[in-house]
């Protein structure tokens, strides 16, 4: 149990927490992923998109509801294993770092290639130089990382509409036939694209730092997800409706598109906006992972030593090195986006159908903070459906994910094995007992949450 | 623990009841059934990929509850066995 001295000392914001979930969520997908996603799946890839968002609009839901009613640093760690079961929320910060190593693979590919646009500089070594960049940035401190997101989100929506708003007069309508060339392409591409809805959930990661959380979260959660989604939506339709989807194909498509139409000072804009996205997806990514590992060591389920805070800077240092080394490792793998992608979204939907699980039972196990939540859905009516859209999104990507790239379900659920043996091996050095009442229950400043909550309405109405 | 309903309420179990439910032996052999409802028609019948899964998580999620039935038996006998 914590007793408050490891807590983050620094608060962000409604502002700065926007710019940090829709610099997330739009930069990578957007950049990267689309050139890519379009050359096998076609002008479907609009369509894909739009599927994707329903998923990841009742991601939102979960996360607008339990981020409101239990602020916490680790959030989905928590709320699944307070609210489901120990292990699955083991799983979460256990199958973490390979999302943010698969997260920080792609878009340091993707950033190499637009940069490549630049400077005729080996793609490796810029690979190498953004994540090294990445990992210090974050150690140095959230409001830092906060005050660079702010500027590179503003650049990139400048960027994208400079793509967006010109190309759209640009659009030739035969590149939109045929819609689907390859429906089983669609399907994968309707899950990696839930990917870049990956920065939404992140969000309740940061509830421990975040300003009034039961108002912000809600608030940056829904603004962002219309944001993202209307921006991707357009971006793709001006993409594969400029360039014939047989001639896509490459992380730095957008910048090769948008050369058919803008002036070359356009072009250029437009790849330096992918830069500006690229850094500040690895940001957010690295900087919210950090904080569920740090939770999960706090409980003592991980080492403790990953829940040190560094003495100056403030921030887990030690699970920020955890998240950011070991992709200096994998650069060589880093050629598979779309397959790295797909690993991202089923495996961070997975985690989301057993929070989905956890929301549907928070009514019961902590009423008092269901209470406290912005707004509230009846239980037998909102709650359930949200989970039985759950269960039937998350079986849709893990159908559709073993039928066109079963390898990629397979890894995860390795991994998940290889997650129980060390969840058996941690609970065995210690008091088995106590371990599983420490991970069932809250800490005294999260439960003081909601007391405090219930304190200030009763003081009000008297 | 019940997926679907509640968790059971860790205050209200003894000391054998939390060390069997910290074990986690339904959602651990969940797993290893997906792990080899997967990997075995991957190798032997791709035809049965998708169900494989499916079958292997609901036969270990039954297996491991009976499982954690049994261990929590053995316990509570071990405890029967040192009090006389």
């Amino acid at each position: 149990m914590s007793d408050g001295s490891d807590l983050l000392p620094e608060r962000v914001g409604l502002l700065a927490v926007l710019a940090l979930v829709v610099g997330n969520a739009i930069s990578v997908p957007i950049y990267v992923l689309s050139g890519p996603l379009a050359g096998s799946a076609g002008p479907g890839v609009i369509l894909a998109a739009v599927l994707a968002a329903i998923p990841a609009g009742f991601v939102v839901l979960y996360n607008a509801l339990l981020g409101s009613a239990m602020p916490v640093a680790g959030g989905l760690y928590v709320y699944i294993s307070r609210l489901t079961s120990p292990f699955w929320g083991f799983l979460v910060p256990f199958t973490l770092p390979l999302v943010v190593w698969a997260s920080l693979l792609v878009t340091a590919t993707g950033f190499a290639h637009y940069t490549r646009y630049f400077l005729d500089l080996p793609a490796t070594l810029l690979i190498y130089l953004l994540l090294v960049f990445v990992v210090a940035i974050n150690v140095a401190g959230l409001r830092l990382v906060a005050q660079f997101q702010m500027v590179f989100v503003a650049a990139l929506v400048v960027a994208l509409l400079t793509f967006i708003v010109p190309g759209a007069t640009a659009v030739d309508p035969s590149n939109y036939t045929p819609l689907f060339p390859d429906l089983g392409a669609f399907g994968i591409a309707a899950i990696a694209l839930f990917y870049p809805f990956l920065g939404f959930g992140l969000l309740t990661e940061l509830g421990e730092e975040i300003d009034d959380p039961g108002r912000t979260i809600p608030l940056a959660l829904f603004g962002g997800v219309a944001i993202v989604t209307v921006f991707y939506v357009a971006l793709v339709g001006v993409l594969v409706g400029v360039v014939p989807w047989t001639e896509l194909g490459q992380p730095a498509d957008l910048a090769t598109a948008a050369e058919r139409f803008l002036p070359p000072w356009g072009a250029s804009f437009v790849a330096a906006g992918a830069l500006f996205a690229v850094i500040t997806s690895v940001s957010t990514a690295i900087l919210t992972a950090s904080r569920t590992i740090m939770r999960a060591a706090r409980d003592g389920i991980f080492p403790e030593s990953l829940a040190r805070v560094h003495p100056r800077f403030g921030t887990p240092y030690r699970a920020l090195l955890v998240l950011g080394a070991p992709p200096l490792l994998l650069v060589p793998l880093a050629d598979e986006l779309i397959g790295l992608s797909v690993f991202i979204g089923l495996a961070s939907l997975t985690a989301y159908f057993f929070c989905a699980i956890g929301l549907w039972n928070l009514p019961r196990e902590f009423p008092e903070h269901y209470a406290n939540a912005t707004f509230r859905l009846r239980r037998y009516r909102g709650l359930l459906l949200a989970v039985l859209a759950g269960a039937l999104a998350t079986g849709s990507f893990w159908v559709v994910t073993l039928v066109r790239r079963p390898v990629v379900g397979l890894v995860l659920i390795g991994w998940f094995l290889v997650g129980y043996a060390y969840y058996r091996h941690r609970i065995r050095q210690a008091d088995r007992a106590s371990m599983y009442r420490t991970m069932t229950r809250l800490d005294d400043h999260e439960r003081a949450f909601a007391q405090a909550d219930v304190d200030s309405v009763t003081m009000a109405d008297e | 623990m019940a997926i679907g309903r509640f968790r059971d309420d860790p205050e209200a179990m003894d000391a054998s009841e939390r060390e069997v439910a910290a074990a986690q032996y339904p959602e651990g052999a969940l797993v290893v059934g997906m792990g080899l409802g997967m990997a075995v028609p991957m190798a032997l019948a791709p035809s049965l990929v998708v169900l494989g899964p499916i079958a292997g998580g609901i036969a270990g999620f039954g297996a491991g509850r009976w499982f954690r039935r049994r261990r929590l038996r053995q316990l509570r006998a071990d405890e029967g066995h040192a009090a006389e």
